[in-house]
Order: structure tokens, then sequence, then C-alpha cells
């Protein structure tokens, strides 16, 4: 585990290096900051246009840099060939995977930080503190973001980077679709494409349950027995998905 | 003593639509502690898939691979080679004496020899002068040196080379030089893979001549000159890979 | 390596407890009330599909241009983007209780100060006016329009019924001006006749929509007293429609709801004529911030049978 954290660190400090980084940041940070410009609105409706645009915000911007940055993670090492120094050392293929892994969860966490932070002054300054419900809100948030980085990573360990990053848009936006699907399930009378819309349901990450933003803006509570059974959701797929990129990259010929 | 045993080992690449390609075939040959063994061959005839099948980066099709006994993914072996890769390449935002570091905390090295042993190597391979340098202003020649140093990191009883004076200046070639042979006394075993004719010449004790992931010929140079009624190296290269290619036998 | 498909066998029997944990998430979107209600509408799956997560973000940019044509008097383009925002996002109560007012107070509110300046306009037109039948027909139309709207505005009762009887009312004077349509000379007094009728029958048209409106939200926000409340007080404010009034304040009371509620519904069930339950009404408004109010209600109720002005 020390090496892994070792590559992880390593593979940490090359992602703050890229500039890409810093142009999706600093184009969420103008977002999020133009939420304030809506000063003319009531103080309640003002309040929501920044909840949603932040949010919002977090989340796409999250989603962007987590897919920009785990894309080139593991075929940068290839392309410059400094892998082949790597596991000419006493590290496992596992070592590097999970090193590279903690590497992305620390740029995502670095960047979740940020913009959390950034938003919560916001919300501060406009005599609102945050409070649980938006805590809850980030907290899901963060964990979908995780999830779509190490989807990204898993996919890098055996697919081009062309196919990578379609892939990757691809399922974000499957992802937040999915739970239709069920409901198309629920209502169709086939059985085999009722068992197929609910084996999609199952294997494809449900990114929707991560979503409770747009129920917390308008003053609905989410209880802490919700947050806990959608955090286990996002443990338990991480696993899998991180069992998958553990496989390919054993397998993997460079 | 054998460090480094390669039996019967084979690599092939498959395609699609049934197409093989011949990466190695029956390759077979042992390199003795205290040695500097050279493979030698053209482009495209094996020695990095050969030293890559070594360090456990790719899978072998079948044979074996034993270095210092084990196998190619051991742990504990590993902490014992050292790699230097063909046209090495790092990450660029670090410096010189950072490299080693990252390096050597994954031979888990006490921080303290660590560190004595970072100044040490930058002294051995002249890069001391350039220790806040980031690896991205070094020039190829500072790169390959760096990359020595990063080799001898673990002070390894092997190392592997591939290539270890590509784009080195004559004094840089010389350098390299100067510095395996003195490895070599301190009781290293170096196994390096090279295309350049007069490097091998000077300083390897055993060779092994590969042709389109064959192995032709293996043994000492004076021995294999006066086998096949060579005038020097060259000549020994280009007879070896001529008889091959008109018969198509392995020696 | 060799154990490696272990790592792949144990991914795949990890989605038995995700299919599980899933079936659980599902459940508790259900109960918490965070389930999208997507398929309730097929358009709504459609605006789901394009803008997945970012539907409340896209319902407070509509609702800027809510500002824009309120300000700017576009009334009726406001139908189509309120209609839009619910879609989008539906338990946002606002929208539904802001747009309902702006339909059944603001807008019904300046459709008729037009019947004033209509009305002086008249005025003039009629002072020039030489056939006296004609002159006749169109004052007393006027007037009885006039009338007409400032009962709406005032206490004319806007049940279903009542409702009817204005509009038949409002085509019964279209139909005593219409053959003024062709007489060239009459065209001035055609046409500003035309829109004073047309005056108290838009009045309507927004009033019976605020209404309307608020219903559909009702249908999205079932079980909290917001929507009741805002219909309930529409119907006893404007409409003066008390038997509607009663029927979804007592709606509103049976969820959660501030003091308030109990006071209007009290109200409510005495103008409704159901004096016994304003009394218990306003009995159960004893020991709070209505108590003294409370207290003089039901006294009043008691002793004199009255007590809303």
């Amino acid at each position: 585990m020390r090496k892994a954290w070792i590559i992880g660190l390593n593979s940490f400090k090359e992602s703050l290096r890229k500039k890409t980084l810093y142009i999706l940041l600093v184009v969420a940070f103008v977002v999020i900051g133009a939420s304030k410009a809506f000063s003319w609105l009531t103080a309640e409706e003002e309040l929501k246009m920044i909840k949603d645009i932040s949010f919002s915000g977090i989340e796409f911007f999250g989603a962007l840099i987590a897919i920009f940055m785990s894309l080139t993670a593991i075929s940068s090492e290839i392309e410059k060939r400094t892998i082949y120094t790597l596991f000419s050392k006493p590290i496992t293929r596992q070592n590097f995977f999970v090193g590279k892994f903690l590497g992305i969860v620390l740029i995502i966490l670095l960047n979740f930080i940020l913009m959390s932070l950034f938003f919560t002054g916001l919300l501060i300054f406009k005599k609102s503190p945050p409070d649980v419900q938006v805590f809850k809100t980030l907290i899901l948030i963060f964990i979908e973001l995780i999830l779509i980085g190490s989807i990204t990573l898993t996919v890098a360990t055996f697919a081009s980077d062309a196919f990578n990053i379609i892939f990757s848009f691809f399922l974000y936006i499957v992802g937040h679709l999915t739970s239709y699907g069920n409901q198309l399930a629920d209502r169709t009378e086939n059985v085999i494409l009722k068992g197929f819309w609910k084996l999609l349901y199952t294997v494809i990450p449900n990114y929707e349950n991560f979503n409770i933003r747009d129920k917390v803006v308008v003053g609905i509570d989410v209880t802490w027995n919700y947050i806990l059974k959608t955090g286990i959701y996002g443990i338990l797929y991480l696993a899998v998905i991180l069992l998958i990129g553990s496989y390919f990259i054993q397998k993997r010929e460079i | 003593m054998n460090v480094i045993e390669i039996k019967e080992l084979t690599k092939y690449y498959y395609l699609g639509r049934n197409r093989i390609v011949v990466g190695l075939e029956n390759v077979s040959f042992n390199v003795e502690e205290g040695e500097i063994y050279g493979i030698l061959g053209p482009n495209g005839s094996g020695k990095t898939t050969c030293l890559k099948l070594m360090l456990g980066i790719l899978y072998p099709t079948s044979g074996e691979i034993s270095i210092l006994g084990k196998n190619q993914f051991d742990i504990e072996m590993k902490k014992n080679v050292g790699f230097l890769p063909e046209n090495p390449y790092y990450y660029d935002y670090l410096t010189g004496p950072e490299l080693l570091k990252f390096y050597g905390k994954l031979f888990e090295i006490p921080e303290k020899i660590l560190n004595e042993r970072i100044e040490k190597l930058l002294f051995l391979v002249k890069l001391h002068e350039s220790k806040k340098l980031a690896l991205r202003h070094y020039s190829k020649g500072m790169l390959e040196r760096i990359g020595l140093a990063a080799s001898l990191i673990n002070d390894p009883k092997i190392l592997i080379l591939d290539e270890p004076t590509t784009g080195l200046d004559p004094i840089g070639c010389i350098e390299t030089r100067d510095l395996l042979i003195q490895l070599r006394k301190e009781g290293k075993t170096i196994l390096l893979s090279s295309h350049f004719l007069s490097e091998v010449e000077r300083v390897c004790d055993r060779i092994a001549i590969f042709h389109r992931g064959y192995l032709l010929a293996t043994g000492k140079l004076n021995e294999l000159i006066q086998k096949y009624n060579a005038e020097g190296l060259e000549d020994l290269f280009v007879k070896t890979i001529a008889e091959f290619d008109k018969k198509g036998e392995i020696q | 390596m060799k154990r490696n498909w272990i790592r792949i066998f144990i991914a795949i029997l990890l989605l038995i407890p995700i299919g599980f944990l899933q079936v659980s998430i599902d459940y508790s979107k259900q109960v918490e009330n965070l389930e999208s209600q997507i398929l309730l509408m097929p358009g709504q799956m459609a605006g789901s599909l394009i803008l997945s997560g970012f539907k409340g973000l896209a319902a407070d940019l509509l609702w800027l241009n809510i500002e824009n044509y309120w300000h700017s008097g576009q009334h009726y383009k406001m139908l189509p983007l309120l209609d839009a925002i619910a879609w989008l996002q539906p338990t946002y109560i606002v929208v539904w209780a802001v747009g309902g007012w702006h339909m059944s107070y603001n807008i019904f509110a300046n459709v008729r100060s037009r019947a004033n300046t209509l009305d002086e306009e008249l005025g003039k037109i009629l002072q020039e006016i030489k056939d006296k039948s004609i002159k006749d027909t169109a004052t007393k139309i006027k007037d009885d329009i006039k009338e007409l709207v400032e009962g709406l505005s005032r206490e004319y009762t806007k049940t279903e019924d009542k409702i009817k009887e204005y509009i038949d009312f409002a085509n019964l004077c279209y139909k005593k001006i219409d053959f003024l349509k062709d007489k060239k000379e009459y065209q001035k007094l055609y046409n500003t006749l035309s829109d004073l009728i047309n005056v108290p029958v838009e009045m309507i048209f927004w009033y019976t929509n605020g209404i309307s409106f608020l219903k559909k939200g009702i249908t999205y926000n079932k079980d909290r007293y917001d929507l009741y409340f805002e219909l309930g007080w529409t119907y006893y404010h404007k409409g003066k429609d008390y038997p509607n009034a009663v029927r979804y304040l007592e709606k509103a009371t049976k969820f959660p709801h501030p003091e308030f509620v109990d006071d209007v519904l009290a109200h409510a069930y005495e103008k409704n004529g159901q004096i016994d339950m304003a009394i218990k009404q306003w009995e159960k408004l004893i020991g709070t911030s209505f108590e003294s109010v409370a207290q003089r209600a039901i006294h009043s109720l008691k002793t004199t049978g009255k007590f809303t002005p």
C-alpha cells in the first residue's frame, strides 16, 4: 500500500501541472461566481439560483476534471515509457493501478474542496450559511465524481484514449438516465425486454442516486439513511470498477 | 554461476486474421555473475522484447526466465535489479534528485541511506551541478545519465541496460563505457543491448547475436570470430545474419 | 496471474448486492419524495433526457424571463414559460404559487385597468354619435360591462355557474353590437366596444387560468399544504367561491401547516354559511398566536352569527 501511495502522490503532483485542470477550474469558478449576479431576484430566488448553479457546476466541472485527469493517467506513462522503468522496480501491477487510482482521488478531492469552499463562501456572503442538507448533497456529488474518475481509469487499462473519452461521456449521460430505463422496464410486459432493462439498470452506474440537489434546493430534507445507502452503493460499485481495472492491468502487455 | 538463465524463451504476437509475428523464437542463453553480456542485433531483432520479457513487462508465450534463481515477476528479485530503458523519458517536472528519490522510495531504501546515495550517484554521472534543474530542461545525454543513476539507486547486483549509449556524444560514450567496466570490477553483472558494435567489442565479455527473433550465436567474442572465420565483430555480425537469411537455421 | 480471473468473478458477484441495494435506494426515493415523476407527462421525459441532472438550473434560467415578461407587460408569453418551469422542476412550489398569483391577481388587475381607458375613449366616441338608438344601445352596454368589471374586481362570486353567466352575458353583448361590424362609419365604436366587452372575458380567463395552474401544481405536490392553501386562498379572496375555498383549505390542514391556514379556513367556513364549523375551527386556534382573534371570533359568531367583514 505504501508503494501505491508513493505512485499516487507522484501522479497527483503530475496532474497539478496539467493546463486542462486550471482552465476547467477557472471556468467552474466563473460559472459558480456568476450565480451571485442575480441580485434583482428575491432573496429566496437568488439563493435557489446560487445553489442550483453551484451544485450543477461542481458536479459538471468535477466530472470533466475527473474524466480528463483519469484519461491520460495510464496512457501517458505508456507513451512516455516511464511505465517500463516503473515495472522494473519491485512493485506489482496492482501497486501501479491502485497508485494511479489514489492519485486521481487526490486530484478530484482537491478540486472538489476548492469549488465547495468557494460555493460555501458565497452562501455565507449571502447570509445563508450552508446547512446539513447542503453538506449531504456535496458528499454525494463527491462520491459520484470518484466513481466517474475510476471508470475512466479502468477503461484506460484496456482501451485507447479516443475510445475512453467517448465512452466516459456516453456513460456520464446514460448513468443519469438509467432510472428512466428502470421505469420503462416496470411498464413493459415482455419478460425478456424487462429482464434486459433490469440487468442494464443494475450494471450501468446509476448516477441519479447521487443527485439530490433538485430536491434539496426546494427544501426537501434527505435522511442520513438515504445518504448511507447511496454511499455503500458507491463503495460497492467502486470495488467492481477497481476489480475490473485490476484484472485488465494484470493481463495487459505493454 | 549463472545469475540469469533464459530457457527456450518464445514470444509470439497474435495479430488479427491468424497473423502471428515472431518476437522471440526458442531463445536460450545464460549470463554469468560479474560479466558484461552484450545482446546485439539490428532493429526489430528482438533485443528489447527479450529485455521486456525479463522484466515482466511482457508475458512469454513459452519458456522460462530465471534471475537470481527467481522468476521474472518476483518482487524480492527486482530489488536487486536495475534497469535503464531505451530513450529514457521521465516525469519532466521533477528534478534529478527528486526522480532518484521517487524510485528510491519504491525500493524502500531508508531515507538517510537514500540521500547519501543520491549525492554519490549525481557525482558519479556528473549531474551534481544540475541538481535544481527540472528534467524537461535536460539534454538527451543528461537524460541517459540520470537514467543510469536511477538504475543504480538500489545498488543492484544486476544491471539491465537497453541501448545505453544512444544519443550520447563520443565523450559520453567513453565515460559510460568506463563506468560499466568500473561497475563490473565492483562485482555487478551487466546485461546490455546495443547496435553499436564498437561499444560491444570494447566492453563485453560475451555476446549474443539476435536477428528476427532468433538467437544466431552466443559466446565469447574471440571464440565466435574464430568459429565463423570473421575478421572482427562487424564481419561476424554480417556473416551470421547472412547465413541465417540464406538457410534460416539457428546455430 | 493464474488467479486473475477471480477478480472478474468477484466483480460479477458484487453486482448482486448492488442490485439489491439499488432496489432499496429506489424505495427510499419514493418514500422520501426524491423520485422524479418523469413519466407523468411524456414531454417531461424528453426534457429530462436532454437535461439529465440540470433541470433545476434550466428552471432558474427560465424564471428570469418570467420577470422580464411581467415587467414589459407581455403577459401571454408568461404562460408557456410557467408551464416549462413547472415541467422541469414540478416540486418547486414557488413557481406554482407565484405563477398562480400572477395570473389570478396581477394580470387580472392589469387587464381590468384597461377598462377605464376604454371607458373614457367610448365616452368621447359616443358624444359624436347622432343615431339615438345606436347611442343608447352602446351606452347601456358600456355601463353594463363597466358594472361587470367592477363586480368581478370586488364582490362578484366566481363559481363555475356564475362564470358561465358572465360569459353568456358578454356573448349577448357581442351579439347586440354585431350589426355595427359592417358599417364603416361606426367601425371605431364597434372596435372600442368589442375591446371593452373583452375585458371581463379576459379577466375571467386569467382568473380561471390561475386556478388551473395551481391545481396542476397540486398534482405534483400532493403531500404538502402549500398549494392547497394557495388555491383555497384564491377561491376565497379572489373568487368569492366559498365552497371551493373550504374544500381546499380543509385539504391544506391535513398536512403540516402554519397557523394562518387554520385562521383562513375559519373565515371561509363562516363565509360558506358553516357557522358551527367556523366556531369549531376558531376553537382549534385557542392557545396559538391567533388566540385573541379566535376568542373574539367565537364570541361574535355565537352572539351575532357574523365575524368576518
